[in-house]
């Protein structure tokens, strides 16, 4: 019975069923989302941890992969990151009791003098999803704001995004700044215009061209 | 005197033309327009037409010389050239003191595009424009979208000027072509006018546009610029005056505003929408007190950029697509396509559940096999090819809707929808309101205007009144970014959906 509920979390997860209500996606109409899977589990007696690892987890891993396949696209990811949000929600005020059950810490902000959120949204709510803790600062972000966080969170990785070729500029110094605060800090980028290239370059740790390879960096880290 | 018999589609008409004409110079006088990118030099290969017994010819090279007919490719573009003429205003010929200054004074008028150049070169005793000519903007070399531009040249005073030359030269090699070709002298003009998005402006000018692409965007100037021409050294009249006209905003250029200043609807249209198509998709809605305007990054999928076999709109280009007729611009193989080919490549694929309502496409899709193409490679889109054009809809969409809640009007009482720009002018409406660039509810109601920017800076030129125009343009616009809406991101992500 509950493993059976944790695979239709896990569903839910995957093609962005919220809660019993919404109407998306038509064929999960009138059916329980992850808002009430979620609550279920819970008062069934399953832990907080088992839920993320074995449902949410699950799901939201095949959106990734999905998502890198060209399979679904922007929407869905969004649709998946709201049913993760709900059952995030039930499972946030237990993890903040006993801070074990996650895998590690994320800070990510996109870069100063830049505005766009969309892909580093993505991102977050896929590591979120994964497991992490995740700190998003915002948009347009300077060193300082970077670097306090990191130092808030030690062992924390910083994830820079960037969608112009002209604030590439400002990751690169954004880098520098951090790197020579502490070299120790794990910086990963990312943005349409970043390249593996521009990453050795300026000295970042890891440059993944989608959300999942994000997650598979931090998890082969963590492992 | 030959005769001259013109098919385009669905129509016949013939014409008289004196020997020693080209064909291009025959069928632009009347009336018809051919695109020709190089005006007419013979370099550029895009007026090629069909003649009969013949095959096909660069128009601009050819010259009857007894009776012929030809074929021309589509009739979209004197469809175009109409609407332009009914829904753009006319004003007064009244270029200013200027013109005492030569006997046969002449205006030019010069849209900087990001991608091409278009210059009208203007008789100021009359009124009448003498020609058009129009070049790629070798800045091209620096980079193909401003923001690449803006990162060459960012805080790089000698790399600026290498822009603001290549763009100085353009124009002055488009000037003198034209002097010689209409037999006039470089000192016989007196006055420039000139129309362009506000990153073209700043390079033209020589200003940092740094700024530009840095939040909070806020450009070196905005404002219209009334300058001696000796200063960009352009070798025209000692007397000679470049207008620069007004800008919004960062993303809202002088070429907006001369667009928006040159439309002159009817009575019967009161509200409406104006969009431009390129790889910022700038648009405005237009109510009788007020215009909101808002830009919106729709990238460069429609241009050709960021589709596997995307290029712009050139021989060899997919510029149609049916299941039975594919049509490639000069009729050559294809070896690629282009915008307005996209756009009924992905409503055919639609209608016919081979891409589903999400975007999905299971495996690429071939337009042309490989033995027909003329790349001996199949060209075909990749389920990739379909979520960028999945942004680039709903990027447009999302700025329509906005614009219209903005005004607090429903699209019933939107009256009409001009479409700008190039792509704006080759584009199949039923296929853009198929995948849901242009909403469904406008039906009907799609005007396709031509280069606005162009006809504005043709009115600038021609009338020192249009700048009292162009003013009024600016006071009464609000600019709005579109990220500033809660719901944005939200709207974003749905409006990629098709329907």
């Amino acid at each position: 019975m509950m493993e059976e509920l944790l695979a239709k979390l896990s569903d839910c997860i995957e093609f962005g069923k919220i809660n019993k209500v919404s109407p998306y996606p038509p064929n999960m109409k009138d059916m329980d989302g992850a808002d009430e899977i979620t609550k279920q589990l819970l008062d069934g007696g399953m832990s907080a941890d088992d839920i993320l690892q074995k449902g949410l987890v699950i799901g939201m891993e095949k959106v990734g992969v999905k998502f890198r396949e060209n399979k679904v696209f922007v929407p869905q990811v969004l649709m998946s990151a709201k049913a993760m949000d709900a059952a995030m929600a039930h499972l946030k005020p237990i993890f903040a009791e006993s801070s074990s059950s996650r895998k590690g810490t994320f800070i990510i902000g996109t870069v100063e003098g830049d505005l766009h959120d969309i892909g580093k949204n993505l991102v977050a709510m896929m590591v979120e999803g994964n497991g992490y803790e995740v700190i998003d600062l915002g948009v347009d972000v300077k060193a300082e704001k970077f670097i306090e966080a990191a130092d808030a969170h030690p062992g924390a990785v910083l994830a820079l995004s960037a969608l112009l070729t002209t604030t590439m500029e400002n990751m690169k110094q954004i880098t520098k700044a951090i790197k020579e605060h502490n070299s120790a800090i794990q910086i990963c980028i990312g943005g349409a215009p970043i390249t593996q290239e521009f990453c050795d370059q300026i000295g970042a740790d890891s440059y993944n061209p989608d959300p999942q390879g994000v997650v598979e960096f931090l998890n082969a880290k963590s492992a | 005197m030959h005769h001259l018999k013109i098919h385009s589609v669905g129509e016949i008409r013939t014409v008289g033309f004196e020997t020693g004409t080209s064909l291009l110079e025959i069928l632009r006088s009347n009336g018809v327009q051919v695109m020709a990118a190089c005006g007419g030099n013979g370099t550029c290969g895009k007026c090629k037409v069909k003649v009969k017994d013949v095959g096909m010819v660069t128009s601009c090279l050819y010259f009857p010389g007894h009776d012929e007919e030809v074929f021309l490719p589509r009739s979209l573009e004197s469809k175009v050239l109409t609407d332009q003429h009914d829904y753009t205003l006319s004003i007064e010929l009244e270029p200013g003191d200027l013109i005492e200054k030569s006997e046969h004074p002449v205006g030019v008028a010069i849209d900087v595009g990001t991608t091409s150049i278009a210059m009208y070169f203007i008789d100021l005793n009359n009124g009448h424009t003498l020609g058009i000519a129009g070049t790629m903007n070798s800045q091209g070399q620096y980079g193909a979208d401003v923001i690449s531009r803006i990162n060459y040249c960012s805080h790089k005073p000698d790399k600026l000027k290498d822009l603001q030359a290549a763009v100085l030269n353009d124009i002055r090699s488009l000037i003198q072509k034209e002097c010689e070709s209409h037999k006039r002298k470089l000192t016989d003009i007196v006055k420039v006018s000139v129309a362009a998005n506000t990153t073209m402006l700043h390079m033209l000018l020589g200003e940092d546009p740094t700024a530009i692409a840095l939040a909070p965007f806020t450009p070196k100037f905005i404002d219209a610029k009334i300058l001696p021409a000796s200063k960009l050294e352009l070798g025209l009249n000692p007397a000679a005056k470049v207008h620069v006209l007004p800008s919004i905003s960062a993303y809202v250029g002088a070429d907006v505003v001369a667009g928006l200043a040159a439309i002159d609807p009817p009575e019967s249209i009161k509200n409406y929408l104006f969009v431009d198509i390129g790889t910022n998709g700038e648009m405005a809605i237009v109510t009788p007190d007020k215009i909101w305007t808002c830009a919106t990054a729709a990238g460069p999928a429609f241009e050709g950029a960021n589709i596997s076999c995307g290029m712009g709109a050139y021989a060899g280009a997919i510029s149609s697509f049916s299941k039975d007729d594919v049509v490639t611009i000069n009729d050559e193989k294809a070896i690629g396509i282009c915008g307005s080919g996209l756009l009924e490549a992905v409503a055919y694929l639609l209608d016919n559940e081979i891409v589903s309502m999400e975007g999905n496409l299971e495996e690429d899709f071939v337009l042309v096999d490989a033995n027909k193409s003329g790349t001996g490679d199949a060209v075909a889109l990749t389920p990739k090819d379909i979520r960028e054009v999945q942004l680039a809809k709903s990027a447009i969409s999302c700025g329509i809707i906005a614009l219209t809640e903005k005004a607090g009007l429903s699209y019933d009482e939107v009256d009409a929808l001009f479409v700008a720009g190039g792509f704006g002018n080759y584009m199949n409406i039923e296929s853009a309101i198929r995948i849901g660039l242009l909403p469904q509810e406008m039906k009907g109601k799609v005007i396709q205007i031509g280069n606005t920017a162009g006809a504005g800076a043709v009115l600038d030129v021609c009338s020192e009144k249009f700048a009292k125009r162009l003013n009024e343009v600016v006071k009464k616009s609000e600019h709005f970014d579109l990220a500033d809406d809660p719901n944005f991101a939200m709207n974003f992500a749905m409006g990629m959906y098709f329907s």
